[in-house]
C-alpha cells in the first residue's frame, strides 16, 4: 500500500507552475523531498495535504483521495503535520495546546506529549511568542508525534536550526519509524540531513520533479568521475547528468553503468547528485 | 469543534484579556449610554478579530492540515460571535439591574426590548462582516469593517443626538414580537454561514 500517490499532478499560480508530478510513496518509508528555496516543496505539501487544489492530476493519502473533503479531512486524523514555522496562536503556551490537540485528534496521548515536553525541555506555562524558533519546532513535532499518527509530513522542519537540535529532530524522526506501518514525507534544502533518514529522495527544481528514486539506489546507480577533458570526451553523452570544470580538470555526475569501468569513479553524495542535476553543466 | 471553540476562548483569555475588559467596561456604564457599542464591540472581537488573529499567526494555514472541516473552522467564529453577543447582553442587563437596586439609576422597562434590538443588530453586522472577512481575509476586509462600523457609530451618534433613535427604532420593531426579530437576525446571521465557507475555501484553497 501506498502513504502518498501523486499522478501527473499540477498547480499554477502566476509566474510560478508545479507541472505534472508523479510519485508515489510505500507505506512504512521516509521519503526526503529536497529543492531550492522557491523549488515549489511548500505548494507540493499543501497540495498532498489537501490545504490548496490541484489544476489537474489527483493526490491520495492513506488511500483517500484529497479533493474528497469529508472522507479527508477524518483521514486528518491519521496525519501528524509540521510547517515551517509552527503556526501556533503565539498568546498559547504547550498546556493550551495540549488541550486543543486533545479534542482535535481521536488518538491524542496526553502522556505522550507531556512525556515529549519534558524529552524536548519545554515550558509548559510559557508562551509560544517567547519560544525562540527551534523551540516552536519541537513544540510543533510533539504535537505531531502524540495522536499516534500514520503519516507524518514536514515542513522544512530543521531549516534555520543549530546542528544539536536538528540532531534531536532527526532522532526523534527515525524513533517514530521504527513501526513499520508508520511514513515520513520530510522537505528540507539540507541535503545532509535527507542523508541520513530517507528511504526515498525527490528533487524538486522549478515546479518540477526531477528525480524520485529509491536513496540506495541513486547512491549506486551514479558515481563521481574526477577526470580530464580528454576522458570527458569518451562518456556517452548519455551517461552524464552533470559536469563542473575547474583548474585541475573535470568532475562529473555520470551514470555508472554507462561509464567504462577503467575510469575512476567514487561513490557520490546525496548533495552532489542534487547539485549537479540542477545545475547540468557548470563551469 | 471543541477543540476550535477552546482554542478561540483560550486566545479571548490571553490576547484579548485588556479588549474583554473594555468591553465590560462597556457594558457597565450608567445610563447604558455605550450599549449600542458593547453590543459592536463585542461582535467584533468574538468573532472578527479571531478571524484576522489566526491570520496573523498562521494558525489558519497549520489548521486547514488538521482534522477540521473548512465549515467547523468558519463556523466557530459564527459560535463565538453569538457568545459574545450573549455576554454583552448578560454584562448590561446585570449591570443596569444592579444600579437599580443601588439607587443610582432606575430601571428602563424597555431595557430587556432595547438590548434584544442591539443584539439583533450585531447579528446583522456579523452577518455582513464575516462573509466579507473570510472571503478576502482581514487585511482587506476590514475597510469593510471600518465602513459599517462607522455607520453604526454615525447610526448611535445621532440617536444620542435627538436623545431619542434607538427608542423610535424600538417603536417599529415593538410590533414585531422580541423573539421573533432576534430569531430573524440569527437566522439571517446563520444563513451567511455557507457563503463565508464558500468564500473561505475560494480565498485558501487557491
Amino acid at each position: 500500500m501506498n502513504a502518498i500517490e501523486v499522478r501527473a499532478l499540477s498547480k499554477s499560480y502566476p509566474g510560478f507552475t508545479i507541472s505534472n508530478i508523479s510519485f508515489s510513496l510505500p507505506e512504512g518509508c521516509i521519503m526526503g523531498l529536497v529543492g531550492e528555496n522557491g523549488a515549489g516543496k511548500s505548494t507540493l505539501i499543501r497540495l498532498i495535504m489537501g490545504a490548496s487544489r490541484a489544476s489537474s492530476g489527483f493526490v491520495r493519502v492513506l488511500n483517500t483521495e484529497v479533493t474528497d473533503d469529508k472522507a479527508f479531512t477524518k483521514v486528518r486524523d491519521d496525519i501528524g503535520v509540521v510547517l515551517d514555522e509552527a503556526h501556533f496562536p503565539t498568546s498559547l503556551n504547550a498546556r493550551h495546546l495540549g488541550r486543543i490537540m486533545a479534542g482535535t485528534y481521536s488518538r491524542w496521548d496526553q502522556a505522550v506529549y507531556d512525556g515529549y515536553l519534558k524529552r524536548l525541555d519545554l515550558p509548559e506555562k510559557k508562551r509560544v511568542q517567547d519560544f525562540s524558533r527551534g523551540m516552536r519546532m519541537k513544540l510543533a513535532l510533539a504535537c505531531a508525534l502524540s495522536h499516534d499518527a500514520k503519516l507524518l509530513v514536514l515542513d522544512e522542519p530543521t531549516g534555520g536550526l543549530d546542528p544539536l537540535v536538528r540532531d534531536e529532530i532527526l532522532d526523534i524522526l527515525e524513533e517514530f519509524t521504527r513501526r513499520e506501518d508508520r511514513s515520513v514525507l520530510i522537505s528540507s534544502h539540507i541535503v545532509s540531513d535527507l542523508e541520513k533518514l530517507c528511504d526515498y529522495i525527490a528533487f524538486l527544481h522549478k515546479g518540477e520533479l526531477l528525480l524520485f528514486e529509491e536513496k540506495d539506489r541513486l547512491m549506486e546507480e551514479y558515481a563521481m568521475a574526477h577526470i580530464t577533458e580528454a576522458e570527458l570526451a569518451d562518456i556517452p553523452e548519455e551517461a552524464v547528468k552533470g559536469v563542473r570544470r575547474g583548474k585541475y580538470g573535470v568532475e562529473a555526475l555520470v551514470e555508472r553503468q554507462l561509464v567504462n569501468p577503467g575510469i575512476p569513479m567514487e561513490k557520490p553524495t546525496l548533495e552532489d547528485i542534487i547539485v549537479f542535476f540542477a545545475k547540468g553543466v557548470r563551469e | 469543534m471543541k477543540a476550535l471553540i477552546r482554542k478561540d476562548i483560550y486566545m479571548m483569555l490571553t490576547q484579548f484579556r485588556v479588549l474583554f475588559l473594555v468591553m465590560v467596561i462597556f457594558s457597565a456604564i450608567p445610563g447604558g449610554l455605550l450599549m449600542p457599542f458593547t453590543f459592536l464591540y463585542a461582535m467584533m472581537l468574538t468573532s472578527v478579530s479571531l478571524v484576522s488573529a489566526d491570520e496573523q499567526s498562521q494558525w489558519d494555514s497549520l489548521a486547514l492540515m488538521l482534522p477540521y472541516s473548512r465549515g467547523q473552522l468558519v463556523t466557530v467564529k459564527y459560535i463565538m460571535g453569538w457568545l459574545g453577543i450573549i455576554a454583552a447582553l448578560a454584562l448590561s442587563l446585570a449591570s443596569q439591574a444592579l444600579y437599580a437596586v443601588a439607587g443610582i439609576s432606575e430601571l428602563d422597562s424597555r431595557l430587556p426590548a432595547l438590548l434584544c434590538l442591539y443584539a439583533a443588530i450585531a447579528l446583522v453586522m456579523q452577518a455582513v462582516m464575516l462573509p466579507v472577512n473570510f472571503r478576502f481575509g482581514y487585511a482587506r476586509g476590514r475597510i469593510v469593517t471600518i465602513l459599517f462600523a462607522g455607520i453604526i457609530g454615525g447610526a448611535v451618534g445621532a440617536s444620542m443626538g435627538d436623545g431619542d433613535g434607538f427608542y423610535t427604532l424600538l417603536k417599529v420593531t415593538s410590533r414585531i414580537p422580541i423573539p421573533v426579530y432576534l430569531l430573524l437576525a440569527a437566522a439571517i446571521c446563520a444563513a451567511t454561514i455557507p457563503l463565508s465557507t464558500a468564500g473561505y475555501k475560494k480565498r485558501v484553497e487557491k
